[in-house]
């Protein structure tokens, strides 16, 4: 088993930050992916967010009434290890270790 | 997908099949994306089916200079009802939504099974609150609608089962609980919620799928 930290995602509508109103789940409940995470306000309207993933919650980051920034961790999950890395985190960009020549060379 | 009102306004909406569709139907300044999609209510209902709509001069549909009265956005959401091919919906209906399902469900005796209210009392739309609303959610080039709305409330007796439903901090739905009980219908608290944050709630949403099953 591993851990999977899921951040705030953006919300759009260039908020950089958001207030956690109620979570809809509890630490140690074991969540289906999709199913209502927990709502967010944020300054024009509020959200709920489903779960990212299938997981057993192990720790919410932030208490009901709490603001959170943008990236900031939300919610960590113990997941299987074959999940862990999938959520939360974007794919780095990576410069190709070598180059790969599509013509031959004319020499 | 588009309807097309009386007077030749393109009205969005967007429906999923299922056993027992529900209608919603937003407020003033807001739209469907805004209210029922990133709220959550679209996936509380996915065993059910859905038809969202957006109201003439909001989200997605046309934006002509008149027809914005509650019977004019009422008859907007039948033509959409006519389109989807529903013969019979229950519906969820918030703030200035409210005026509109009633009217419909009026306008249209069978159509609208159930009907839930949320963040809407018995008193009349003020000018001044639109102009809050308006205000507090962005909403743009609305005058027009403003116009249509202004001074209606909800008048007579429930066109079929309703409930309402308020944040106790909800000051355009303040008295919300006295008109529900003066028309002898059930009210639901949202707990400490206003106008603007309530729509979430998983306890607005539980009352009402409870109110729909009854």
């Amino acid at each position: 088993m591993a851990e999977a930290t899921f951040p705030l995602p953006d919300l759009g509508e260039g908020l950089i930050s958001a207030r956690v109103l109620e979570w809809l789940v509890a630490e140690g409940d074991w969540v289906e992916r999709s199913t209502p995470l927990v709502e967010l306000e944020t300054t024009k309207s509020a959200v709920e967010i489903p779960s990212p993933q299938s997981g057993r919650v192990t720790r919410l980051h932030v208490g009901e009434d709490e603001e959170l920034g943008v990236g900031e961790p939300l919610v960590t999950f113990t997941v299987a290890d074959e999940q862990a890395g999938i959520v939360g985190t974007v794919p780095e960009e990576k410069k190709p270790a070598r180059r790969v020549r599509l013509t031959l060379p004319e020499d | 997908m588009f309807a097309t009102a009386a007077d030749g306004t393109k009205i969005w909406y967007d429906t999923a099949a299922g056993p027992r569709p529900v209608l919603f139907v937003h407020g003033f300044a807001s739209d469907s994306d805004r209210t029922w999609v990133r709220t959550g209510w679209v996936r509380a209902v996915q065993d059910r089916g859905h038809v969202l709509v957006d109201l003439r001069g909001h989200g997605q549909s046309g934006r002509p200079a008149s027809g914005y009265s509650p019977d004019g956005l009422a008859r907007d959401v039948l033509s959409v009802l006519d389109e989807a091919g529903l013969s019979e919906v229950d519906a969820v209906a918030y703030s200035m939504g409210g005026l509109v399902g009633w009217e419909l469900a009026g306008l249209a005796p069978g159509r609208i099974g159930r009907l839930a209210l949320g963040g809407i009392g018995g008193a009349p739309a003020g000018r001044a609150e639109l102009a809050r609303v308006q205000a507090a959610l962005s909403g743009q080039g609305l005058e027009a609608c403003a116009e249509g709305i202004a001074g209606h409330r909800i008048e007579g007796t429930p066109p079929c089962p309703v409930l309402f439903a308020a944040g106790d901090s909800d000051e355009v739905a303040a008295d919300a609980p006295e008109f529900a009980a003066a028309l002898n219908a059930p009210f639901v608290s949202l707990g400490r919620r206003n106008h603007f944050n309530a729509v979430s709630g998983r306890r607005f949403k539980e009352a009402v799928l409870d109110f729909f099953e009854r």
